[in-house]
């Protein structure tokens, strides 16, 4: 009994102590930056010029081209494969002596800032992104001035590379400028762009945009929409829209501008066309128009197909009939059938006038 | 019996004639506020249209200042002078959002009556014919906005510059002024109703006295005058005036300078933009210079370098408030379509 309560608390200890060493040998690599392409060199911990070391890569041979002298190790024109947890271990004794965990990155290069108001008037949004990746964390600091004096920058939780700034005024006209500087071991760089107060108001699209056939109308669809959740105050500052729409068939768009209004009837739709509509937002004075909406789909109501009866004439009836009845889409092709008989009996007369002259 | 049923019959009249008057006087209101509702739409209308006239004639005349001015994205330093001279349309959006109908409108009135005369003076310097017309052209645009302004205010039965409301902070210094500056200035009597005059009278026999027999030319030419009046003196600020000296002397002890400790930079100069906005857009220091403050007495209080004796009025100076001046005037007419939007919301209630 005794016997399996030690062995047991035997091989407890020894899963810590592997897990301890484990994570000590980690701890004790520090990080070294280095940028591409250039010659690097990694020093053993604090050993004499005369010291002889030997290096391991990821535990395994250095195979890179490189120089060794005494305690360092000249790797030659880094890359991406050179990146690894390197040792190196005193001769002759094989004691290790220090870990570096070798990065290579780039420094960065300026960064591209945009900065937009969705939620005027309370505040706008600067987000930035490396055109390159550096491959190395990199930090960015950002700044915003408006008429000389610095602004509050609330870093957003969410989106790494995105910082929130409350309009001090409104109706300013001085500029807003704000600076967003990228840092990492090997450089920085930075950015700065300017803007006015309304050339930044950029809504979002509008919301729960629904678009539904008029009873008893097949030429009627009627949509509906909400504006956009993030706008703060659709009361005082009021948005107008852009209600485009065309039939599934077609690429010309038909658009509609609305002012204040939440609702919409189209009445030119074609009969039994199912249609694609799609909605944009702006506030009535400034900036510039959302992105569209999620296109809806709708199609006009249809009048039930009345049910063919079977005669003795259904023989002959069938080349003029259109077909099927369930098949709505074709509703449209008898009234185009006679518009073109229509036009060739005129174009017909025409020319028997033409001959008589 | 017979006495019984007649004072029934009273009272049911009596009851009915009383509706019948109160529903006249809610019909009478709703008339009254559809009209105006009207014409604020219309006044809307009228700043749209001249923010979209302004940014044209902006362009051009910014090509013309040649570069800098004429490089996109070019913003100028804001001069100490001009910056006093020009009202500016910022405000805080909680301010912004508290004011008063009355206190909006009357915002309204004093910018474009201050910007008329400030474009108007830009016309009149500008050398290319082409230009100066669009700007006198825009210029009668604007003066049709002042008016259409001050005909609401009017209407809605608010006085300009109301001397009584202490939350605008301004109001104690004009009353005293008044007796004192030596040129008069802006009449604050409400003045007659553009084009609700016939009406106004046929509708309502309201409070607000009319300056009645004026024709539309002549208030125009009054308002004109008065309005220079205002824009001359802010440019003379620099200007000393003994005279003055001595009849605004005792004003200065009624200014509430210890409110803000008045620290002395061009910076601050700047900061006390924000603190404007505070006192509804205006602060005691942009009053002491509209009413040509002397600049002796504000270096008392001032202790300031940066004020020298007269403006240094050379060409770039010049350039650089006329550009201040279009760009401040475009901010107002955004604003402006906003305090008319609000305005149109909050009659609707």
């Amino acid at each position: 009994m005794a016997n399996i309560v030690t062995s047991f608390c035997c091989v407890v200890l020894a899963a810590v102590v592997v897990v301890y060493a484990q994570r000590r040998s980690q701890q004790g690599a520090r990080i070294q930056y280095e940028r591409i392409g250039s010659d690097v060199t990694m020093q053993c911990g604090s050993l004499d010029n005369d010291a002889s070391v030997t290096w391991k890569v990821n535990g395994t041979d250095v195979k890179a081209r490189r120089r060794e002298e005494g305690p360092r190790l000249i790797l030659m024109e880094v890359n991406m494969s050179s990146n690894g947890l390197y040792s190196c271990f005193q001769n002759p004794d094989g004691q290790r002596r220090d870990q570096i965990n070798l990065r290579v990155g780039i420094p960065p290069k300026e960064p591209q800032v945009t900065c937009r108001s969705n939620t005027y008037p309370k505040g706008f949004y600067c987000s930035w992104h490396l055109q390159h990746p550096t491959y190395i964390p990199t930090d960015f600091e950002v700044d915003v001035q408006h008429n000389q004096r610095p602004l509050e920058v609330t870093r957003d939780e969410v989106h790494k590379n995105r910082c929130h700034v409350k309009f001090p005024e409104l109706f300013s006209s001085f500029p807003y400028r704000v600076n967003v500087t990228a840092v990492n071991s090997l450089g920085r760089a930075s950015s700065a762009i300017s803007f006015e107060e309304s050339s930044i108001v950029k809504p979002d699209p509008p919301e729960k945009v629904v678009a539904k056939p008029v009873a008893n109308n097949a030429r009627r669809l009627e949509v509906t929409w909400n504006s956009p959740s993030t706008w703060p105050d659709v009361e005082t500052f009021p948005l107008k829209y852009f209600l485009r729409y065309r039939p599934l068939i077609r690429d010309q768009w038909q658009h509609v501008e609305l002012s204040d209004s939440t609702s919409h009837t189209i009445t030119d739709a074609y009969a039994g066309k199912e249609y694609i509509i799609q909605l944009a937002a702006k506030d009535m004075e400034i900036g510039t128009w959302s992105d569209w909406s999620v296109a809806v789909h709708a199609t006009p109501w249809m009048e039930e197909p009345k049910p063919i009866t079977s005669t003795t004439e259904s023989d002959i009836i069938p080349e003029t009939t259109p077909g099927p009845p369930s098949a709505a889409p074709r509703v449209g092709e008898p009234t185009a059938a006679c518009s073109t008989l229509l036009w060739s009996t005129h174009l017909l007369l025409a020319c028997v006038l033409l001959s008589i002259m | 019996m017979k006495m019984h049923r007649w004072k029934v019959d009273q009272v049911a009249v009596l009851l009915l004639l009383l509706a019948a008057v109160g529903f006249a006087q809610v019909l009478d209101r709703t008339l009254v506020l559809s009209h105006e509702r009207s014409s604020i739409e219309r006044t809307y209308e009228l700043t749209k249209y001249l923010d979209h006239q302004l940014k044209e004639i902006r362009d051009t005349y910014l090509s013309y200042l040649g570069p800098p001015f004429s490089d996109p994205g070019f913003s100028p330093p804001r001069p100490n002078s001009s910056s006093l001279s020009v009202p500016s349309a910022a405000t805080r959006v909680d301010l912004w959002r508290g004011l008063e109908n009355g206190a909006r409108l009357a915002q309204n009135q004093r910018a474009y009556s201050i910007l008329l005369c400030a474009v108007r003076e830009l016309a009149r310097s500008t050398l290319c014919p082409y230009l100066q017309s669009s700007l006198m052209h825009f210029c009668s645009g604007l003066s049709g906005l002042l008016g259409s302004i001050s005909g609401l205010m009017n209407a809605l039965g608010y006085t300009s510059l109301p001397p009584s409301t202490p939350a605008q902070g301004y109001a104690p210094l004009l009353s005293s002024q008044f007796q004192n500056s030596p040129a008069p200035l802006r009449s604050y009597e409400p003045r007659g109703v553009r084009e609700g005059t016939t009406r106004a009278d046929l509708k309502r026999g309201r409070r607000g006295r009319k300056k009645e027999g004026e024709s539309w030319a002549a208030r125009e030419e009054r308002e004109k005058e008065e309005g220079m009046e205002r824009w001359g003196k802010r440019r003379r600020l620099l200007s000393v005036d003994e005279e003055n000296i001595l009849k605004l002397n005792m004003n200065y002890t009624a200014l509430k300078f210890g409110k803000q400790p008045v620290l002395f930079s061009p910076a601050s100069l700047q900061h006390r933009r924000a603190i404007r906005s505070t006192h509804a857009g205006l602060s005691p220091l942009s009053l002491l210079y509209q009413y040509g403050g002397s600049a002796a007495e504000v270096h008392t209080l001032l202790a300031a370098p940066v004020l020298s004796s007269r403006p240094a009025s050379n060409d770039f100076s010049r350039k650089v408030e006329g550009f201040w001046v279009l760009r401040e005037l475009q901010s107002w007419l955004w604003r402006s379509a906003k305090d008319f939007t609000r305005l149109k919301k909050r009659l609707r209630v």
